[in-house]
């Protein structure tokens, strides 16, 4: 098992906890399954949890903006939540800290959703 | 549809990468080339495009070299099929693009490759603004994006995963 999925609500907001890698094959497929079943729940405020990644490759760079775009799309919002250092240097190198709202603090990041 | 995105500091990193992804037959119309173009753009126009493309190896056969001058970030060359509508929709602005992206699934097989280039509209207009080069490869293929992402990681910013397992 290359990722694992798991999710908690928090009032109205869905944590999206990820754990191992988000790489291509297995680790995107399971991000995106994820989150359209969240969707098609009607969840449509999520927090990615990136705490436990410990590994982005170039494919699940692709599946982070592809998430967040397909969220944005049914109305939602998507913010990513305690990347660990080295997924927050990748997350800046790339630029995705300017599309992303990212935050270490949870119990901010869940006052953060409108 | 599966997308894989490398970062690069430089263009000849870029270029590099878009070589070895041809020598390890990925398909040409798979891959978008994205540069900030330090120089004049109007001036260089079409024969950029050329000497990129041989430079990278794409013949242009279906790559559609293209070169726009963007507000706030300068003359950006693309090469690629579907790198027009890309710098198209950079230039008109990556929130309004985002926003109003057509997307009914992530990585869905019903997204077109336009749903897809908006999908990637900030994120490209972001790294370019900061002098990045970039190479997207879309594709079906779970082959081809796992050849894509050994190459893109390898050569990319911050790809290594090296790297990122020691940290963690």
């Amino acid at each position: 098992m290359t990722i694992q999925v798991s999710s908690r609500h928090v009032d109205s907001v869905t944590i999206v906890g990820l754990q191992g890698k988000l790489a291509r094959g297995e680790g995107t497929t399971a991000l995106r399954d994820a989150i359209r079943g969240l969707l098609d729940q009607g969840h449509k405020k999520l927090l990615l949890h990136l705490g436990e990644i410990q590994y982005v490759d170039s494919a699940g760079i692709g599946e982070l903006v592809a998430t967040i775009t397909t969220v944005r799309h049914h109305g939602g919002e998507l913010k990513l939540l305690k990347p660990s250092a080295k997924v927050r240097e990748l997350l800046e190198i790339t630029k995705l800290t300017k599309v992303f709202d990212v935050n270490d603090d949870e119990p901010k990041a869940l006052k953060s959703f409108r | 549809m599966e997308t894989a995105i490398g970062v690069f500091a430089s263009r000849d990193r870029a270029e590099n990468a878009c070589k070895e992804l041809l020598t390890l037959k990925v398909p040409e119309d798979s891959i978008i080339f994205l540069t900030p173009e330090k120089s004049d753009a109007a001036a260089m126009g079409a024969s950029v495009g050329g000497t990129l493309g041989g430079a990278t190896g794409l013949s242009l056969g279906v790559a559609v070299a293209s070169t726009l001058v963007l507000p706030g970030i300068g003359a950006v060359f693309a090469l690629g099929f579907g790198a027009a509508a890309l710098l198209g929709l950079i230039g008109a602005g990556a929130g309004a693009a985002m926003g109003s992206a057509v997307h009914t699934g992530a990585g869905g097989t019903d997204s077109t490759p336009q749903d897809r280039s908006r999908a990637d509209t900030a994120l490209f207009r972001n790294a370019l603004k900061e002098g990045r080069s970039l190479v997207v490869v879309r594709t079906e293929s779970q082959e081809t994006v796992a050849t894509a992402c050994s190459v893109l990681d390898r050569l990319g910013l911050g790809m290594s995963g090296d790297a990122l397992d020691s940290a963690n």
